[in-house]
């Protein structure tokens, strides 16, 4: 049974950079602290948790050119103990108080979140404000983190989905930080060094690049005077800001990998729109029709009601906030067929008109998609802070529904021939034979 | 209590009740308990925390209900369910729950069978017409249940390649002998292959009727009107006889063994299986503690001391699962060949420690606390709350799931340290290893 492509943390990206589906109930208020964190909070008593998530502008895409992975250490560090608590006192009060707490970097951001029943929000506070500002970054501690970091890379190049998903960044970004994983290299991260943990920190978790979101049953006027107390000594200022090279696909590319697999594993990467770029609203709407749930073109088109070629193929688009990478993939017997399959699909979404049932269940898959894993306090907070974060507005859900259901036939077409245009494909192919990289093929 | 007229079926019995979810500051949800006249069993609730609501249907079925001669059938059967009717083709009623913006999903258990739908609550008649038509119409094309075959052999010897899963399936196997919970619920190969699609069908109309089906339903939805829509689905199916286990009592090895498999994987991983209670013995509660003694959070005990302390492992965890029948309690941990006796033994001691030295205070307030916590995160979700009140209601442990919260509230140490006794004092125990080739 192959893995699905998606990592959890993909998928977590792409959900919190969509639609939500408002909170019943939840009225969202925006405030912001003396030292310039942004808060938005969502109070409701639909249930019993409450949910915080502290964003920051501190993710992979900062890295330094040298050290690969450096902000997803800096991040995973900080619930590593605290100049406050050890590693182990930590544990024992997240433990005793029930609290859930963990990190996530992306492209774009490092979180830090914690949810907690709502008799222990005010620890649950106190927590992550302690772990945001006074990260201990000690050195025992950061040789076992480092330890995992290599072994999450090795895993994920060992993985036959995952492994190429890395291959088409570094194809399609080639010198824009989003080439790397934010997991990072190797390299990278036997080079990072406690020092690179704290400068790191020191010039990222500022005030003016951090946005704070509550959302459960909390009381909200005392949630923001603790938030003010607690963060007192956060820094009042703005990470600086960093300035990228522009993304663009010259040539379509093809790579060959050669792994121990029973099958071939394609993906085949675009660059995609942003969340703040006009054509995203419908690029989404494509997605959710090429590649999103059973009724997609390419499960239609590649599995065994089609042309038999695969029984695992789908889409993914993972939002970045300066471009989206797109994905399409499929596990087959039978590569080049599978790959002719996938183009004349893209072909023909960007010259045949969509039917209009198609186009109406599609929208359904999509706005369902946000409204059913939009149900935890925690993927609501997640989606605030991203949206705010982003420069979208809190309330970007709102606009981004009303939105797809006004996606048109005329708009498929036009965001297809724009975006689908140069792929860069990557064969996993079973063998051991060293990878020939780069091999150029021809635009479709 | 009151008793509602329904239009269109024959209710034997339907209570109305508040349902008093969480503790402290409690919320009411309305909850409807249904039972038809064919003896299917719905359960709805009201929650109107996002606009979405799952419908979960349990059958008594999967292998714990198979004989050794059977077993696979179940599965097998449950991959044919909802894909293909007598007027829709195969995957259509996936692709119209899909196009309603739901999503549908399904599970061979060992003591049940589960189908599970989620969608918008606005799209809920709709999904429930096309559930009746995968429940009340299922045909089973040769040709489909042989792709599926192959499937399910395929999936097996794959999983059988996964260090994990392998260490645990070796384990389980050793530890149930011929119990129904020692084989994959996936079945035995041999008998996957002469399985025909009438012997899928037969087994199709035995085990899906009225006595053998539970309805749960959670989201935004009136709970009656749910209920009574639920009810007029299941209703077309015949009364039947309720599925009686075939499977002979659970009975314990009492000498530890060791068990070793060498495959193509690059990490060693090891599970240590230990005897545990089943869903009726009065130690369940008790035993969820102690499971979180053991392995929840950094802090556990077998993290502090196998990983943190020895540095034997590079993960460790636990688990056991509440089922009809006694159930093991599991320790697995990847870790590096030359340190899995070392790891065994700190495992044994760690079990005998609990049996013979009552826990700490604050341990117990943790773990208590923890559970409670994790009991409330469980129904965040609609499909979280229907699993919840659907998975505890099939397997016989309604009463243990009501009184959850209250019974964790009265766990002490002492009893802690009595069910630690009666199963992992002993240091019986099953070690099953897989190391790299």
């Amino acid at each position: 049974m192959p893995r699905k492509p998606a990592s959890i943390f993909i998928m977590m990206i792409a959900a919190a950079l969509l639609a939500a589906q408002p909170a019943s109930g939840g009225n969202v208020g925006r405030h912001r602290l003396p030292n310039g964190v942004t808060v938005l909070t969502m109070p409701g008593e639909w249930n019993r948790i409450v949910a915080i998530s502290v964003m920051v502008d501190a993710g992979s895409k900062h890295d330094p050119a040298k050290l690969p992975g450096l902000a997803n250490l800096t991040n995973s560090m900080l619930l590593q103990g605290t100049t406050t608590r050890t590693a182990p006192e930590l544990a024992e009060l997240v433990d005793g108080a029930g609290l859930s707490m963990g990190v996530e970097t992306t492209r774009d951001y490092a979180t830090v979140y914690v949810t907690a029943i709502d008799s222990e929000f005010d620890l649950a506070l106190e927590v992550i404000a302690d772990v945001l500002q006074r990260p201990a970054f000690d050195g025992t501690r950061l040789l076992e983190a480092q330890r995992i970091a290599r072994e999450n890379i090795e895993k994920r190049l060992d993985d036959p989905f995952s492994a190429p998903l890395t291959r088409v960044a570094e194809l399609i970004y080639d010198d824009h930080p989003y080439a790397h994983e934010p997991g990072g290299t190797v390299k990278g991260i036997e080079r990072i060094t406690a020092a690179h943990l704290v400068k790191f920190h020191t010039g990222r978790y500022v005030g003016g690049s951090t946005v704070i979101s509550i959302v459960g049953n909390f009381p909200e006027k005392l949630a923001l005077r603790r938030l003010t107390e607690l963060l007192s000594g956060y820094p009042d200022r703005q990470a600086t800001p960093a300035d990228f090279p522009p993304v663009s696909m010259e040539e379509a590319e093809t790579a060959t990998v050669f792994k121990d697999v029973d099958e071939s594993y394609i993906v085949m990467g675009f660059v995609a729109p942003a969340a703040s770029d006009p054509d995203f609203v419908a690029f989404e709407v494509l997605d959710a029709l090429i590649g999103l749930g059973s009724g997609s073109r390419l499960v239609a088109a590649l599995g065994e009601n089609g042309a038999g070629l695969s029984d695992y193929t789908g889409a993914l688009c993972r939002c970045g906030q300066e471009v989206s990478t797109f994905v399409l993939y499929a596990s087959t017997e039978d590569a080049d067929g599978a790959i002719d399959v996938i183009e004349s699909e893209i072909e023909r979404l960007s010259t045949e008109p969509v039917p209009d049932e198609e186009l109406r269940t599609a929208r359904n898959r999509l706005v369902g998609r946000h409204v059913i894993y939009g149900q935890t306090n925690l993927v609501r907070a997640a989606r605030l802070a991203s949206y705010e974060l982003a420069g979208l507005g809190f309330d970007f859900a709102d606009s981004f529904l009303t939105a797809v259901n006004r996606v048109d036939k005329d708009d498929i077409l036009r965001v297809a021939s724009e975006w689908l245009r140069k792929p860069a494909t990557v064969v996993v192919q079973p063998g051991e034979t060293a990878p020939p990289r780069g091999r150029k093929r021809a635009g479709i | 209590m009151r008793t509602a007229k329904l239009p269109t079926v024959a209710i034997a019995a339907m209570f109305l009740i508040l349902l008093l979810a969480g503790c402290g500051r409690e919320r009411t949800t309305t909850t409807v308990h249904m039972v038809t006249d064919n003896g299917a069993v719905i359960i709805a609730r009201e929650n109107r925390a996002s606009g979405v609501v799952a419908i979960q249907l349990y059958v008594r079925d999967g292998a714990f209900f198979e004989t050794s001669d059977e077993a696979g059938v179940a599965n097998l059967l449950h991959a044919r369910m909802f894909r293909e009717t007598e007027s829709r083709g195969p995957g259509e009623i996936q692709r119209a729950i899909e196009g309603l913006g739901g999503h549908a999903s399904s599970a061979t258990r060992h003591d049940f069978v589960q189908y599970a739908v989620i969608v918008p609550s606005e799209n809920f008649d709709e999904a429930v017409e096309l559930l009746r038509d995968g429940l009340l119409n299922a045909v089973f094309d040769p040709v489909r249940v042989e792709r599926d075959r192959e499937k399910t052999l395929k999936y097996i010897d794959d999983i059988s390649k996964r260090p994990v899963d392998r260490a645990y399936q070796l384990c389980l196997a050793e530890l149930m002998g011929d119990h129904p919970y020692g084989r994959l619920v996936e079945g035995v190969p041999e008998v996957l292959s002469r399985l025909t699609a009438e012997d899928i069908e037969r087994r199709y109309r035995e085990k899906y009727v009225g006595s053998n089906v539970l309805v749960a339903i959670t989201g935004d939805v009136n709970p009656v009107a749910a209920a009574e829509k639920l009810a007029d689905v299941v209703s077309g199916l015949p009364t039947g006889v309720q599925a009686e286990p075939v499977s002979p009592p659970v009975t314990w090895p009492t000498e530890s063994r060791v068990v070793v498999e060498r495959i193509d994987v690059r990490r060693a991983c090891q599970v240590v299986g230990f005897p545990g209670p089943g869903v009726a013995d009065r130690d369940n509660v008790t035993m969820d503690v102690l499971l979180v003694i053991l392995m929840e959070g950094r802090s556990s005990r077998l993290n502090t001391r196998l990983k943190e302390e020895l540095g034997l492992v590079h993960s460790v965890s636990a688990g056991w699962y509440t089922q009809r029948h006694p159930s093991p309690l599991f320790v697995w941990m990847e870790l590096l060949e030359e340190n899995v006796a070392a790891a065994e033994l700190a495992t044994v001691e760690i079990m005998k420690e609990l049996s013979e030295e009552p826990v700490s205070d604050d341990e117990l307030a943790k773990a208590k606390m923890q559970l409670k916590v994790g009991n409330i995160r469980m129904v965040e979700t609609a499909e979280g709350q229907a699993f919840h009140d659907g998975y505890w209601n099939t397997i016989g442990g309604e009463e243990f799931a009501s009184e959850y919260l209250e019974r964790l509230s009265l766990v002490t140490a002492d009893e802690i340290q009595r069910a630690a006794e009666l199963y992992l004092g002993s240091g019986v125990h099953l070690a099953a290893v897989v190391l790299p080739d």
